[in-house]
């Protein structure tokens, strides 16, 4: 179980470096995309989720947090005069925050994750499986961008989510979840 | 050579449309050691203006480059497009791909933002018609942000398709185009975060969902402007969702995100100003 989080985390952190790079990445094979938009998906779909679970996303900050956040911009302001570039190259890059996407859909037989950080390939985004129904996969994103997604149930069925705060109109005749990191 | 880039044939595309820009680019890569060798300026006017022969060759060695990089663009999208389609359901639609793309990337829409939305078309299985008619939209929008960004440094190249996604998103869920230029415009004065622009644009689209209208006013400046970081940008979709079950309109609570969000507040205080 461990290596196959380890070879997910991988191959999302390969697929972000092509994205941070020059934009490109290699185009995923058709035969390797067996799926079909189908919003028929929702009536198996009873509630799903993608929460952040690594970071602070407490809204209300403490006293303390902010003389904490300023001792931290002091020191962030030394490392970059001692070295410019790398802290420029920190922030343009920006920090990956684990982020667990779960969907309750107990009558499935698999569920893949699909978004714009890999490419709408879900090959190798798999959910697992609890023993409650839920299915969940975390994936390394980068703060500071928004990123669109869809779950794939049982290989045919793309379906937003129905926890995501928004789901955008994709102009494909579908609709996809919107997250902000 | 230099009139050769110049001609409409790029902007032609269609069939022929690669045949003309291996052309033009080999023709180009010839005139790349040409342009350096002091040679008048044949462009009207252009000639006139540049002081000396050394100022003109630069002048069409800049023109020169920015041409042969948009051909091999082009004929990089096209072979990927090519190797993309080959043998699937959407194949039949790898020409009229190809004019849309070489018209919008001739005006500036970089290939990525293509790549991506056909990607996503492809793996969502949408049919020939569908793709086609979302990527002709898409692209219309695109020119037009081309147009907008015109002769601005902003964004970043790396960052360009990221936002020209975004943007056709918003214009495609309500987003106002007078809503879209006036984000563009203060993004490319400040050098904003181009993710953090594309997102304000996706989060604006968003806050129109909940009250089913397409009012977003300058919500997504409003947003960009403001000191809240992204990740709390999905918080505010939820305060809308909140507002809307509370009765309120989407007027109400877009002044309400002007007064606080706007003005340097927080979520907290759009939450007061809301809810009290």
């Amino acid at each position: 179980m461990d290596s196959r989080r380890e070879e997910i985390r991988k191959l999302a952190l390969r697929m972000l470096d092509e994205r941070d790079g020059l934009g490109v990445s290699s185009p995923a094979p058709l035969g390797a995309l067996p799926f079909g938009a189908d919003e028929a998906g929702r009536a198996v779909v009873a509630r799903a989720m993608a929460t952040i679970r690594s970071g602070n996303e407490d809204r209300s900050i403490p006293r303390r947090g902010h003389r904490i956040a300023w001792l931290a911009a002091a020191a962030a302001a030394l490392v970059a005069i001692a070295s410019s570039d790398l802290t420029l190259a920190f922030i343009q890059r920006g920090s990956p925050v684990e982020v667990r996407f779960v969907l309750e859909a107990p009558e499935a037989t698999s569920v893949w994750l699909a978004a714009d950080f890999n490419d709408w390939s879900p090959s190798g985004y798999e959910l697992e499986k609890a023993p409650d129904g839920s299915w969940s996969i975390t994936v390394p994103l980068r703060r500071g961008a928004s990123y669109s997604y869809n779950f794939v149930i049982d290989g045919e069925r793309w379906v937003s989510d129905p926890a995501a705060p928004s789901s955008l109109d994709d102009g494909l005749g579908g609709v996809s979840s919107s997250l902000s990191l | 050579m230099i009139l050769a880039f110049n001609s409409g044939a790029l902007a032609q595309g269609g069939q022929g449309s690669s045949g003309q820009s291996e052309q033009a680019a080999q023709g180009k890569d010839q005139s790349e050691g040409a342009s350096v060798s002091g040679q008048a300026d044949s462009q009207p006017g252009r000639a006139g203006a540049d002081s000396s022969p050394r100022v003109s060759s630069q002048v069409r060695s800049t023109a020169d480059e920015a041409t042969a990089t948009g051909v091999r663009a082009e004929l990089e999208f096209n072979r990927w497009l090519a190797s993309y389609l080959a043998g699937g359901e959407l194949e039949g639609t790898r020409s009229r791909l190809e004019t849309i793309a070489v018209v919008a990337m001739n005006a500036g829409v970089p290939a990525d933002a293509f790549k991506a939305r056909i990607r996503e078309a492809v793996a969502k299985r949408a049919t020939p018609e569908t793709m086609l008619r979302a990527i002709e939209e898409d692209a219309r929008r695109w020119i037009w942000l081309a147009g907008q960004l015109d002769g601005s440094a902003w964004p970043p190249g790396d960052r360009a398709a990221e936002l020209y996604l975004s943007a056709s998103t918003a214009l495609r869920n309500g987003v106002a185009e007078a809503s879209v230029a006036g984000l563009l415009s203060w993004a490319g004065d400040t050098s904003a975060d181009a993710a953090k622009a594309g997102a304000a644009l996706t989060t604006a689209a968003s806050l129109s969902m909940p009250f089913r209208d397409a009012a977003t006013g300058d919500a997504a400046l409003t947003l960009l402007r403001s000191r809240l970081r992204v990740r709390q940008y999905s918080a505010v979709v939820e305060l809308a969702v909140r507002a809307q079950s509370a009765g309120f309109s989407s007027r109400r609570f877009l002044e309400a995100l002007e007064a606080t969000l706007g003005q340097g507040g927080s979520l907290r205080d759009l939450d007061r100003a809301l809810f009290g």
